[in-house]
């Protein structure tokens, strides 16, 4: 939420919605705060983090339980990663020290956060508030900046600009993808009605910072270059706190970058061991003692591999980086749609206690299934991002059949 | 346990190197300008500023050169035909 990405999102869509962008920003947290319910229901159901498989399987197949859960996250764990290490080591070369390597600079904070997590879960937790805690205060810093300072732009707020750019009117979805990896890490350690309230004043702080820096802005920065430009946010700091702006908006990206691939390694981690345990994917890795360990280290590899190929400069990196956004949102969507059948099965079976009531969930599905069709049909490279989709979605079918497979024959011997 | 975290920190050190080998590429014979050469003949109207960063490469960057216009590397064909032969294309990717 406070990743650098999140921050060119934010840029460009309140440039592009202009004063109705705190409205569709509002639109875009209620339908998290719907989605927060209905992952704090699956806890409660006593469906474990990561054991969503056995909502999905009855109704869905157990090669779709194991891929709709896996594929979005590992893609965005991978490939966004890469792509936000590298933005921290521009901003690095051209904010900060003009003669250290950007590539070398995005491979020392990946070394640097894979030593974190193998120090232990303390020590990623910890950094995980120092991180997010320096992104979260240095934004709040900037904003007031801009509140209590003078702009020499016209201001953008109350400006009902008529080229809405549709595209921007959706963007706000992404804001808030993965609330739902808080949720492995905390695992054990939050009881069910406390996670649920811990997600939403997550939420909620996630949306009054990212909202007031969106409106800052706009005060600062013309709506139509605030739209275009692929750097919003250092524009806006710049223009609202000079050189001194810029240097703190470099400690923003590169501490938002950290939480947001510290968090993404965690998460992610934590979510194979719970499918492992739940036999979606090969038991005998979630009995390893080290097993969260090992994902971290397969992970940063991953992401060492993707950025040593030049993934970074590929005009695909930004496409596959959206489809595992776009798949990540139809895992919430059928969440949804799963609640849902489980609520009306429990009422053709007349049992009393109907834990949930299946409207909430409906809303949830349908909202975030028109979501993600507008958000396709309004990505500048529709046909790319659908090609893309497909092929992931067949290799990551192939990948489920087999783990599957291989799943059933450990269990048979 | 010694010989695992020993592992787990030669892997760091792997990755570290890996940046570094990565980062000093060779170039082949190009002919090159220096800064100083390009912002001499920046104002000339035959001189045409090509910046052939992709992806992120382009995106992350705030350093963009003035007048300077965004291109492929991988549309080579389309954008070698697009300007008049006499024209001097400056190409630059870092």
């Amino acid at each position: 939420m406070v990743s650098p990405d999140t921050l060119i999102l934010v840029g460009n869509s309140a440039g592009g919605a202009g004063s109705l962008f705190t409205v569709l920003m509002c639109l875009a947290l209620l339908l998290y705060l719907i989605n927060a319910r209905a992952f704090s229901l699956l806890i409660r159901k006593n469906f474990i983090p990561g054991a969503e498989g056995k909502l999905i399987q009855p109704s869905l197949g157990a090669v779709t339980a194991t891929v709709l859960p896996l594929t979005g996250r590992l893609l965005v764990a991978v490939f966004g990663a890469s792509g936000m290490l590298v933005a921290s080591g521009f901003v690095f070369n051209e904010v900060f020290f003009h003669k250290f390597p950007n590539f070398a600079f995005a491979f020392l904070l990946l070394a640097v956060l894979l030593a974190i997590h193998l120090a232990g879960r303390k020590a990623a937790e910890v950094s995980q508030f120092i991180f997010s805690s320096i992104a979260v205060i240095g934004l709040i810093f900037l904003a007031l900046v801009g509140l209590m300072g003078h702009s020499d732009t016209e201001s953008n707020l109350f400006i009902f600009h008529p080229p809405i750019h549709m595209s921007a009117v959706f963007l706000p979805l992404w804001f808030f993808v993965g609330f739902d990896l808080f949720i492995y890490i905390r695992r054990g350690q939050v009881p069910a009605s406390g996670m649920f309230y811990q997600t939403v004043i997550g939420l909620l702080t996630a949306a009054i910072v990212l909202g007031l820096w969106a409106n800052v802005s706009l005060a600062y920065v013309p709506a139509e270059k605030l739209a275009e430009t692929t750097i919003p946010h250092i524009l806006a700091a710049r223009k609202v706190f000079g050189l001194s702006g810029r240097f703190i908006m470099g400690v923003i990206v590169i501490a938002g970058s950290c939480a947001a691939v510290n968090m993404l390694f965690s998460g992610i981690a934590c979510m194979l061991k719970a499918m492992a345990d739940d036999r979606r994917l090969p038991s005998a890795w979630g009995r390893s003692k080290h097993s969260v360990k090992f994902s971290v280290i397969g992970l940063a590899a991953l992401v060492a591999v993707m950025m040593a190929m030049g993934m970074a400069g590929s005009e695909y990196l930004d496409v596959i980086i959206h489809t595992g956004l776009i798949l990540w949102l139809t895992y919430y969507s059928s969440t949804h749609f799963m609640l849902c059948l489980s609520a009306w099965r429990q009422k053709r079976s007349d049992q009393h206690t109907v834990v949930h009531r299946p409207s909430w969930h409906l809303v949830g599905f349908i909202t975030m299934i028109l979501g993600i069709i507008a958000l396709v049909i309004t990505y500048p490279e529709t046909d790319i991002l659908l090609r893309v989709l497909f092929i992931v979605l067949a290799i990551m079918i192939l990948l489920g059949v087999m783990l599957t497979g291989l799943e059933r024959l450990i269990a048979k011997k | 346990m010694m010989i695992r975290l020993k592992s787990q920190y030669v892997f760091i050190l792997m990755m570290v190197v890996v940046a570094f080998v990565n980062t000093t590429a060779l170039a082949a014979e190009v002919p090159r300008m220096t800064k100083e050469e390009l912002k001499g003949v920046l104002d000339d109207p035959k001189v045409v500023v090509l910046d052939l960063r992709a992806g992120r490469d382009w995106k992350s960057s705030e350093f963009k050169i003035k007048g300077a216009e965004h291109a492929s590397p991988k549309e080579f064909g389309q954008w070698s035909q697009k300007y008049a032969k006499d024209k001097k294309l400056v190409l630059y990717c870092a």
